[in-house]
């Protein structure tokens, strides 16, 4: 289970982690090929715990409490599986959309399962004057307090985008790999640091 | 074809019209014009009609069309935007990003108004444009040309200045309607009075991460109210069509932030100070504010302070101890009042020499001057005794005042009345630090959940002993059962599902840390419903 973001129960590694505070994972989104094709309607009218409304959208929303995620499953047999907290939850539940596929007569593989997307946030617990950061870091950030109250950074290695408040809150996404999401972090701390707002 | 109302069969063209008339009755038949092409390739061809092309059809006149039009366009919303000579800047923009192709449709529109904002944004002038108003005058959504702006900034690699906050407000106050019967001493009064509290909210990171229209209207009303005009929030928030709620939040931001100043920089009456009525203590307080901001920093004398023009209260009331000859004290004039009064500012000891302020631990040589200072003062106005001074009682044996109304105290002479660079209004001193409101909302969540984290410890450990005990001694009094169930129920009542969330955590062994951010999602699906 060492894999399964359960960092928050041992201390920090000061060496992968400089910083000393790593980011939470909150959402992994993956993709997987059950190949096959699929009657939706005949799903949505089996499945217990699935919704479908073509008008609205194409594809069978199905969810599960354990992991607890949501899936969208297309006609095409692809599917998305949203909301796991880590990548090996991410795969378990698109492993247990599969099953729940199969056992409503359809012939579900599991075929190119990948990791599309992880977002994860964190706290770095000063005060940032995103105005400062806006203007010196000009080419990465765009922060237009009309739009949208965080400094949007995207940083071009590893390519991720952090959106960054005045709080000192991170989001940090982009990555398909949750080294990406460290390195990012760690990247950007250095610079959120130089524009600490100067506490009390 | 026959006519209607005739039956007869022959028609005549009429010459000046062009339509067919019946040649029996006079009828001009219900059909559109159309004539039969009788008569072969010699009979009446008509006129000849296709789009994009005018003129007897050589010429193709499609694209000047357009881009006619779409100068037009462009002129029309620069004339809504007040842009003036700026337009062709926006022209020139418009035909870089299109390759002179400009363009038509419902995004044209759109585009202008970006290019409206770049070319305003980018000069970094006086001139200020609040996305709003350009969304308003083009009729789109503001993430519409959010996200257009973007793009030609993208496109055109553009570096925008920082957002005009002075300027936006000045704007403002130029263009509302409610301020136009005000004097223009008045008005240039209240314009640098606003100026300065924006470029302080902008230092206190009130505006960080905020709509800028909220705050201007929160700021001019103030200063409104400051200057005695009864202005309220709600029409100021109307007239700029801000969020109501968010100018009332932002009003009571900024008088916060004040009520704090006034006991950082250590006024005597700063504890009846309040949010409430910091409006009547803002006269003197912005005089304060400003005369701070006006004190320039040593270079390579640490902390040191050095005044180099204006005032501060220290040195006010340094100077007016100096010239003992001004006033004296009263002998046995009502001491005790006195006394009682001022001691909710300060600890009155037994010794009038003793006494010693309790608002400002630093500067206690100071706070005892100011101290004697207010004392007079206040057994002064009680009295009758202050006076302005005049010449012939220079030497008399009454305490004499030269009293200056605290609304004097403003000068509008600072920087901060002006637009200044971030940098420049981070170095200015105007008596307060303040964080970022979310950053302190966020410290006290943490607390809280700090103590919430105890407290399910402490259950938690309450019930494992309790349970120990039970095992050991099986035959517990039912009294103190009793007493438990009570408490029990006393502490379920008070527990919500924040405490229940985190008390699993804690069941699970989460970190104390890990807990305290509050990702409480996020953990349960790690820890606990992880099977």
């Amino acid at each position: 289970m060492a894999d399964q973001g359960l960092e928050g129960n041992q201390p920090v590694d000061l060496l992968k982690h400089p910083s000393g505070i790593i980011p939470t994972l909150q959402n992994i989104v993956s993709t997987v090929n059950l190949d096959c094709k699929l009657d939706l309607k005949a799903i949505a009218l089996q499945a217990r715990n699935a919704e479908y409304n073509p008008k609205r959208f194409a594809a069978v929303i199905m969810r599960i409490r354990e992991p607890k995620t949501t899936a969208l499953i297309f006609a095409s047999g692809k599917m998305v599986c949203t909301g796991a907290k880590s990548e090996h939850l991410s795969k378990l539940a698109a492993r247990k959309y599969a099953r729940i596929v199969q056992k409503l007569g359809f012939p579900a593989k599991f075929k190119d399962f990948k990791i599309q997307n992880i977002v994860g946030s964190c706290d770095v617990k000063f005060p940032i004057r995103l105005e400062g950061l806006a203007y010196s870091h000009s080419a990465f950030s765009s922060y237009e307090p009309e739009l949208f109250p965080g400094l949007i950074y995207r940083m071009k290695q590893p390519k991720i985008v952090l959106l960054i408040f005045v709080s000192g809150k991170i989001v940090i996404t982009g990555a398909k790999m949750r080294e990406e999401t460290y390195t990012a972090f760690e990247n950007i701390y250095p610079v959120l640091t130089e524009f600490r707002k100067i506490q009390q | 074809m026959r006519c209607k109302q005739c039956n007869r069969t022959d028609f005549q063209l009429d010459e000046d019209t062009g339509n067919p008339y019946c040649s029996g009755c006079g009828t001009i038949p219900e059909y559109d014009n159309y004539v039969a092409q009788i008569g072969g390739i010699n009979g009446p061809q008509g006129t000849y009609i296709q789009v994009g092309r005018t003129g007897i059809g050589h010429v193709l006149a499609y694209k000047e069309k357009k881009v006619y039009e779409a100068k037009n366009l462009i002129e029309v919303i620069a004339e809504r935007l007040n842009l003036g000579t700026k337009s062709e800047e926006v022209k020139s923009m418009i035909g870089k990003i299109t390759d002179g192709e400009f363009g038509q449709g419902d995004w044209f529109p759109i585009l202008i108004g970006a290019c409206c904002y770049a070319v305003i944004r980018r000069g970094g002038g006086e001139s200020v444009l609040p996305m709003e108003e350009i969304a308003d005058a083009v009729g789109c959504d503001l993430h519409q040309l959010g996200s257009m702006v973007k793009r030609v900034v993208e496109h055109l690699e553009l570096e925008l200045q920082e957002i005009n906050l002075v300027g936006l407000f000045t704007k403002t106050v130029t263009n509302s309607s409610r301020l136009s019967g005000v004097d223009r001493e008045k008005k240039e009064r209240i314009t640098k009075q606003g100026a300065f509290l924006m470029n302080c909210s902008l230092k206190w990171s009130l505006s960080t991460g905020r709509r800028p229209m909220p705050l201007v209207v929160a700021v001019l009303a103030f200063v409104c109210q400051v200057n005695g005009l009864k202005v309220k929030v709600d029409d100021l928030a109307k007239d700029a069509v801000a969020s109501l709620n968010t100018c009332k939040l932002r009003y009571k931001e900024i008088a916060e932030k004040l009520v704090k100043v006034a006991e950082e920089v250590g006024l005597p009456w700063w504890k009846d100070v309040t949010v409430k009525n910091v409006v009547k203590h803002s006269g003197s307080l912005l005089g304060l504010m400003e005369a701070k901001s006006m004190r320039k920093r040593i270079v390579g004398k640490g902390d040191e302070l050095v005044r180099s023009e204006g005032l501060c209260l220290k040195d006010i009331v340094r100077d007016c101890l100096s010239r003992e000859a001004m006033y004296c004290y009263d002998d046995g004039d009502g001491d005790g009042d006195g006394q009682d009064k001022l001691s909710r500012y300060f600890d009155v000891g037994g010794d009038e020499s003793q006494l010693s302020c309790v608002s400002n631990g630093d500067d206690s040589e100071a706070a005892k001057q100011l101290s004697t200072t207010y004392k007079e003062f206040d057994d002064g106005v009680r009295n009758g005794t202050i006076v302005r001074r005049s010449e012939e009682n220079d030497n008399s044996g009454r305490s004499v005042f030269q009293m200056v109304p605290c609304e004097d105290w403003w000068k509008g002479k600072s920087k901060m009345s002006q637009r200044l660079p971030l940098k420049e209004v981070l170095e200015k001193d105007v008596g307060l630090e303040a964080l970022p409101p979310s950053y302190v909302r966020g410290c006290a969540a943490v607390e809280r959940r700090r103590e919430k984290i105890k407290a399910a410890k402490l259950r938690i450990n309450s019930v494992q002993q309790h349970s120990a005990e039970a095992v050991s001694e099986s035959e517990s009094c039912l009294e103190l059962v009793e007493e438990h169930r009570k408490k029990k129920r006393k502490i379920g009542s008070e527990m919500d599902w924040e405490d229940l969330v985190i008390q699993t955590l804690v069941l699970h062994n989460v970190n104390d840390e890990e807990i305290e951010k509050g990702h409480y999602k996020a953990f349960l699906g790690l820890h606990v419903f992880n099977n």
